[in-house]
């Protein structure tokens, strides 16, 4: 069995994907860190319970997943800024188109909790409906059945963001 | 317009994350690894604490359990001697007594 590596190379190999779902899923850049601090901070103290790399991978996706959920839940009994208000400085990809991804990232966040993070995990993290399953420790159906719902919320609220913005264009 | 998923794939691409934020999480973590020894420190000095207070709650508890038992003896004897008081001066305030002391003063001064 090959031995951990150091934790300091831990948090610099998957910091950015612990930062990611946490971001897609709370959509905001500051909280998004906190919890990403959350998340290593316990990696730390669970750190000798994992055995590879693939462990420790695998400990993270699911604990960054749960806190996601939790923390989404309990935004909706907090008032502040909403989701996605605040434009993300960071670097976007210059060949997407941004609008689209904005649009799609405002969809996201009407989406239920679980849903959410269930999506950021099957595109961002491209999990299998089976791996997000275990990770969320869901029935293998309930995922899939949540994953289906999600796309269609997301097709229709596009199309109809689509429509208003054709609409309200000039002819 | 491009299918929903490979929309979703290229809008959840991952983020980079902030600058500075694995350095931020190794200082905490290491940081949080010095905290156990000072817990202890902490939690003996509670435990001290708590027992200072304990003692002294008892100090304070066995002095008002004197304090009022002195006042329970006193109260006692000050009914003691209401009760007497009372006794003597039913007998002072009988006629009968007074005719009796009379008569004795009398009987004295005959005797002188």
């Amino acid at each position: 069995m090959a031995s951990l590596p150091g934790f300091a190379e831990i948090v610099h190999q998957y910091q950015n994907l612990v930062y990611s779902v946490a971001y897609h899923s709370l959509g905001n850049r500051a909280m998004a860190e906190e919890l990403t601090q959350d998340v290593f901070l316990s990696l730390h103290q669970n750190l000798h319970q994992l055995e590879s790399l693939e462990h420790v991978k695998h400990w993270l996706r699911r604990t960054a997943a749960h806190r996601c959920i939790d923390e989404v839940r309990r935004q909706k009994f907090r008032k502040g800024p909403g989701l996605y208000e605040v434009p993300e400085p960071a670097s976007r990809d210059r060949w997407q188109d941004p609008l689209l991804s904005r649009q799609l990232e405002e969809c996201l966040a009407s989406l239920p909790a679980t849903a959410r993070v269930v999506t950021i995990l099957r595109y961002q993290e491209e999990m299998e409906p089976a791996e997000i399953a275990e990770s969320l420790q869901l029935p293998v159906a309930t995922v899939k059945s949540r994953l289906h719902r999600a796309l269609g919320m997301l097709r229709v609220k596009m199309q109809r963001k689509e429509s208003a913005c054709q609409i309200s264009r000039p002819s | 317009m491009p299918n929903i998923e490979t929309q979703l794939r290229a809008a959840l691409r991952r983020k980079d994350a902030p600058a500075g934020l694995a350095g931020r999480i190794i200082a905490k973590a290491e940081g949080r690894r010095v905290r156990p020894q000072f817990a202890w420190l902490a939690i003996a000095a509670a435990v001290l604490v708590m027992a200072g207070i304990g003692w002294q709650y008892q100090q304070e508890r066995e002095r008002r359990l004197a304090a009022e038992n002195t006042a329970q003896q006193l109260e006692f004897a000050l009914r003691m001697v209401a009760e007497r008081l009372t006794k003597v001066e039913r007998q002072v305030r009988r006629p009968e007594t007074r005719v009796i002391h009379l008569q004795t003063d009398r009987q004295q001064e005959n005797l002188q």
